[in-house]
């Protein structure tokens, strides 16, 4: 270990932060050769050098934010998207950005001419490959220190909480009800945050929710059937509405693991692009109408 | 009675024309029925089947509760109360 840090010292940088600082800084090059000479993994390179307050370049302006050991933190951390189409794709390339240790992605749908106006991780080029496959890619040409685990199965019942396994937080990516409960009620039983999201035409809404908390049936209520898809077979899907929320299931996710700010629990966030107009709309919990 | 806001969400705003309107019920169920004279079908095709029923997957919330829909007549409104009506938004 003092050898590792040695060598982290060694090959630091000075750098200066936008606000004047001087900062100790690690480069792509040299996290990989310490990774080499070490035979350890990148993350854990990055991991050591925040501990020892060296900055590795990528996440430098992160650390403003969320500090040292909020990097750390992430780094650590195992986020799971169910879902990488509108929301997914760009959950997942802000997650890799934001340096999330390992991602889960599970979809096991494919793209198609239709996915190109809004979901990030669609290009012309890779038409009818798998959802899941590409944004794992992605998030690796993004970010190479991160581990990342890729599903193309269809999520069931039968095999959703082993997919949500070691997940500290779990976000919705999601394009239909009955799954969406499914997972939600999954993570609960795991003891996992679940971040919920969902949109049609220039409307969102976001709300994370806690494994004590009442969850989706504070918006939905306690039925049992639900429609498999809203207002958004007619209203349609934008290409600026999924980022208005994934950019804000992100921000819960960080909070959530970070313990930095104040999750939107119990309070949905609703967004409507046409009208410009944000609400909170509060839930109450535990109480009867009448 | 007391005097409420009802708030009309996506496409339900769309079609009554509105985003909100301003009333004075008893109860939900009182509530409903004047959205229904006032804004006749242009509501109902909203948010009722064809059989009269609420729809399953509609939402809503008076200030902030989720509304029990056999209990319309029985939930009774406050002054000021909010009863927010959303039709269900699911795309991802």
């Amino acid at each position: 270990m003092e050898n590792l840090i040695k060598r982290l010292k060694e090959l630091e940088e000075r750098h200066r932060a936008p606000n004047g600082q001087e900062y100790r800084g690690l480069s792509l090059k040299s996290v990989e050769v310490v990774a080499k000479e070490f035979n350890l993994s990148k993350k854990e390179v990055e991991f050591t050098a925040l501990k020892n307050e060296i900055v590795p370049l990528r996440y430098q302006r992160n650390i403003g934010t969320i500090g040292m050991k909020g990097q750390i933190k992430l780094l650590k951390s195992t986020v799971a998207v169910i879902g990488a189409g509108g929301l997914g794709g760009g959950i997942i390339e802000l997650l890799a950005r934001q340096g999330i240790g390992h991602i889960i992605i599970a979809d096991n749908d494919r793209f198609t001419e239709s996915t190109l106006n809004r979901q990030l991780m669609s290009t012309e080029k890779d038409i009818g490959k798998y959802k899941a496959q590409i944004a794992a890619d992605r998030v690796r040409s993004i970010n190479s220190s991160l581990i990342v685990t890729s599903y193309t199965d269809t999520i069931t019942k039968g095999n959703v909480k082993e997919v949500l396994k070691g997940a500290d937080v779990v976000v919705d990516g999601l394009d239909l009800l009955p799954p969406r409960f499914m997972v939600a009620k999954a993570a609960k039983e795991l003891d996992i945050p679940f971040v919920y999201g969902a949109i049609a035409g220039f409307v969102g809404q976001a709300m994370t929710i806690f494994p004590e908390d009442e969850g989706l049936s504070l918006i939905y209520g306690k039925k049992k059937e639900y429609p498999q898809r809203g207002d958004e077979v007619t209203a349609g899907n934008p290409s600026a509405t999924p980022t208005m929320i994934t950019s804000w299931q992100v921000q819960e996710v960080v909070k959530i693991l970070t313990g930095i700010g104040r999750p939107l629990r119990n309070r949905l966030l609703y967004l409507d692009a046409k009208e410009g107009t944000a609400e909170i709309i509060d839930l109450k919990v535990g109480e009867k109408n009448g | 009675m007391a005097r409420i806001t009802v708030r009309f969400y996506t496409t339900l705003k769309e079609k009554v024309g509105k985003g909100k309107v301003e009333l004075e019920a008893k109860n939900v169920a009182d509530a409903l029925e004047e959205l229904r004279e006032q804004f006749g079908t242009k509501f109902t095709d909203q948010l009722y089947e064809p059989s009269g029923k609420i729809k399953d997957y509609y939402i809503l919330l008076l200030s902030g509760r989720s509304v029990d829909r056999k209990e319309i007549k029985k939930t009774t409104l406050k002054e000021g109360d909010i009863l927010h009506i959303f039709p269900p938004i699911a795309g991802g």
